[in-house]
């Protein structure tokens, strides 16, 4: 439809591009939370056993909250399935002070100080309906342009409801839901149990409008809530937990002392003069790792969520790659290795490091079945070698810190090695 | 000439098992994103499985302590058996009872969220099985050998089919023997057990904050009842559910020069060439109390005397 019309979503290709959009946030402020959440303090960092309670709680609610972005991940990416599109695993690296228009959205990896959680705060904060304004409409998507999260999730859904009255009740199914429903990822196939959330992330396959509708709205109320009142939403959680921080009159601080918005590569800077380069030489291997740890595991995310040809082996081999155990046994405790270590004495004194999750060049679809298993393994294998390195040099080290790491290195160092040997057997690579 | 027959030692009783919880790391100290943890005041988690001599035992919770309760020699019942009541336990790498506050070497649950194994596929390792008379005169124990001629292997080095056939045969949901075990009978057991364990807290909390006790021990008690209460209106809930699951494990124990001490007290010769064989189960895990039970049996090759 070309002429003037309100700003929002007419076409598949604006649907896809608005959950483009969305995948994206969801994506970025994911790893917000993470970061967040991985560089909380213990008692092994002075915390009183009463204070390491509380921040432990904390860390508990913010990583629940993650899970559910990742799920949310998940589901835009069912519904770009659903109607044709590609799953969106791709973000820019941080920080992201200015890209998402006039919202309140400026994605960055920070530790949980007070202005760190009011800002995750004021994400989740239900927000009112957005305003429209007249546009011209084009052949390619149309520019809309939203306040928040929540007002995209509005537009979305208000694009749905459009081209349900201009397709017609009964043809909307035929010819919006054309992605073929076995290559979405719900809750029973990575679950145990049918439709039972697993570990607190649920995830529906979308094949007609009430099921993208009920997938929109699971996103807005694990977020926001629902009016119904919705007690674990995360604006919620993250209320209380604001409550307790705020009642601990700043007696201590709850997170290490760890720079912002991490990068390993110097042409980072040249992008913003917000990044801060890790400079301690041990570090900046250990954040190399983590890096190629996240890098792989959206490379095996984007095999799995965008399956084609791979058969029901392939795929088991794909989510016992991916969900458990990259995610776990090692995206995360490089993370957590990372606020423990320096960041390099001459830039920022004491101070420790923290997980960049920073691409080096777009990840894609690696769409070429047999290639894609030879790639996703030598990546593997590359990793389990670069590991062994690590925990090697850190069980040498005559630096307390960095032979603190050992134990845990050498943990991911066997874990990294099985994966990768037990990849290469699954899918046949020679 | 000598019968060779078999001397059968039945044993059960509860075992602490301090160990993190998917989606956690398996190596997590704390416990974050699973649902089991350590307490304000706590050690670190270890996931050391101890059928003695617990590590900072929760209260309401039942006393780890697994000893043998009947010997049979050839299926006859030996009810005088110098066994009987004797303690059973499992050993670390080193041969010795997992030590305080927190054993690497122990015998532990080996999964790795799904790098070994999948869930109820996972070996325990190390698994050395001592039993010992109550007077300690007498003494068998021998370990497993998962990968058959390289006791040396390392268990991330062993493959997935070897490793499963040290992980469990048959997993229950709701079983009979649980509940004979632990008096914990169906769903409304379990919902049942729950809801009283939340009313002992509460009231212990309740408790803790009249009389002013530690920030420590309240924090702990505020802990144990946030987690009790997640799982109150769900009986379908994961916490609730294992208080009824069972795994039964079954494998020979082949380790070399088992340890024998005081077989003559028993009556016979044990033999120490020919695998020995156990059986076992671990079911009602209690994951405030991080308990659960364990019941099973010892099956060693035994030549009578005469």
């Amino acid at each position: 439809m070309i002429g003037s019309q309100p700003p929002g979503i007419y076409t598949r290709d604006d649907l896809i591009y608005a959950l483009s959009l969305a995948a994206e946030l969801e994506h970025g402020i994911c790893l917000q939370y993470l970061y967040a959440a991985y560089t909380l303090k213990t008692t092994a960092d002075g915390l009183t056993p009463k204070q390491a309670a509380m921040v432990n709680q904390w860390e508990t609610d913010i990583l629940e909250i993650a899970r559910q972005e990742m799920g949310h991940v998940g589901l835009v990416n069912n519904l770009l399935t659903a109607i044709g599109g590609s799953p969106h695993f791709h973000r820019p690296n941080f920080p992201q002070k200015d890209r998402y228009g006039k919202t309140n959205i400026q994605l960055q990896l920070k530790p949980l100080t007070l202005q760190t959680l009011q800002d995750f705060i004021a994400f989740e904060t239900p927000q009112p309906p957005p305003k429209a304004k007249g546009i011209v409409a084009t052949p390619v998507p149309t520019p809309f342009d939203y306040a928040n999260i929540q007002a995209l999730y509005q537009f979305i859904k208000e694009g749905f409801d459009r081209l349900e009255d201009k397709l017609g009740k009964k043809k909307i199914k035929e010819t919006l839901f054309i992605g073929p429903p076995e290559a979405q990822i719900d809750s029973k196939r990575i679950g145990l149990r049918n439709e039972r959330p697993i570990y607190d992330v649920k995830l529906s396959r979308v094949t007609n409008l009430k099921e993208a509708r009920k997938a929109i709205e699971q996103i807005v109320e694990e977020g926001e809530g629902s009016r119904k009142g919705h007690d674990d939403s995360h604006f919620k959680r993250l209320k209380l937990i604001e409550k307790q921080y705020l009642r601990t009159e700043r007696k201590f601080v709850p997170y290490r002392d760890v720079i912002d918005n991490p990068a390993t590569r110097e042409n980072r800077l040249r992008w913003s003069d917000e990044a801060n380069l890790i400079t301690d030489p041990f570090t900046l291997k250990v954040a190399h790792l983590s890096n190629a740890a996240y890098e792989i595991l959206l490379l095996t995310l984007i095999r799995f969520y965008g399956h084609i040809d791979a058969t029901e082996a392939e795929l088991a081999t794909l989510q016992y790659t991916s969900f458990f155990p990259l995610m776990v046994m090692v995206v995360r405790p490089a993370a957590e290795l990372l606020s423990t270590l320096p960041a390099g004495q001459e830039l920022h004194g004491a101070k420790r490091a923290g997980p960049p999750f920073e691409f080096y060049g777009h990840v894609q679809l690696l769409p070429h079945r047999r290639s894609a298993w030879r790639v996703l393994y030598e990546k593997l294998d590359e990793m389990a070698v670069y590991c062994a390195e690590l925990a090697q040099e850190a069980k040498n080290s005559a630096k307390k810190e960095i032979h603190a790491a050992a134990p845990r290195l050498e943990f991911m160092r066997q874990n990294t090695r099985r994966i990768a040997n037990d990849f290469r057997s699954a899918m046949g690579v020679s | 000439m000598t019968t060779l027959t078999t001397l059968s030692i039945n044993f059960e009783g509860w075992c602490q098992i301090r160990l993190p919880t998917n989606p956690d790391p398996a190596d997590e100290p704390r416990g974050v994103s699973g649902y089991t943890f350590a307490l304000a005041g706590e050690p670190d988690l270890d996931r050391v499985i101890r059928f003695h001599d617990p590590v900072t035992p929760r209260t309401h919770a039942e006393i780890p302590d697994v000893r043998v309760r009947s010997v049979t020699i050839g299926g006859k019942e030996s009810k005088n058996s110098p066994l009987v009541d004797g303690p059973v336990n499992l050993l670390n790498e080193k041969g010795q009872p997992p030590k305080h506050d927190t054993d690497p070497t122990g015998p532990k649950f080996e999964e790795r969220n799904y790098i070994l194994t999948l869930p109820g596929d996972q070996p325990i390792d190390p698994f050395f099985l001592q039993v010992k008379s109550k007077d300690n005169t007498i003494e068998l124990a021998r370990r497993q050998v998962l990968q058959r001629g390289e006791p040396e292997t390392p268990i991330w080095e062993i493959d997935r089919d070897t490793l499963k056939k040290f992980g469990s045969i048959s997993f229950i949901m709701d079983s009979g023997d649980v509940a004979e075990a632990t008096g914990i009978l169906g769903e409304a057991g379990r919902v049942g057990f729950r809801r009283k364990r939340l009313g002992q807290i509460q009231a212990d909390l309740d408790k803790a904050n009249g009389e002013k006790a530690s920030p420590v021990v309240i924090a702990a008690l505020e802990k144990r009842l946030r987690e009790l209460e997640l799982d109150q209106h769900d009986p379908q809930d994961r916490r609730t559910v294992a208080l009824g699951a069972c795994e039964t494990r079954n494998f020979s124990l082949s380790g070399k020069d088992p340890w024998v001490k005081g077989e003559d007290r028993l009556g016979g010769t044990v033999d120490r060439q020919q695998d020995w064989l156990t059986e076992f189960w671990f079911g009602g895990w209690d994951c405030d109390g991080l308990v659960c039970y364990v019941k099973g049996m010892l099956a060693i090759p035994f030549r009578l005397n005469g």
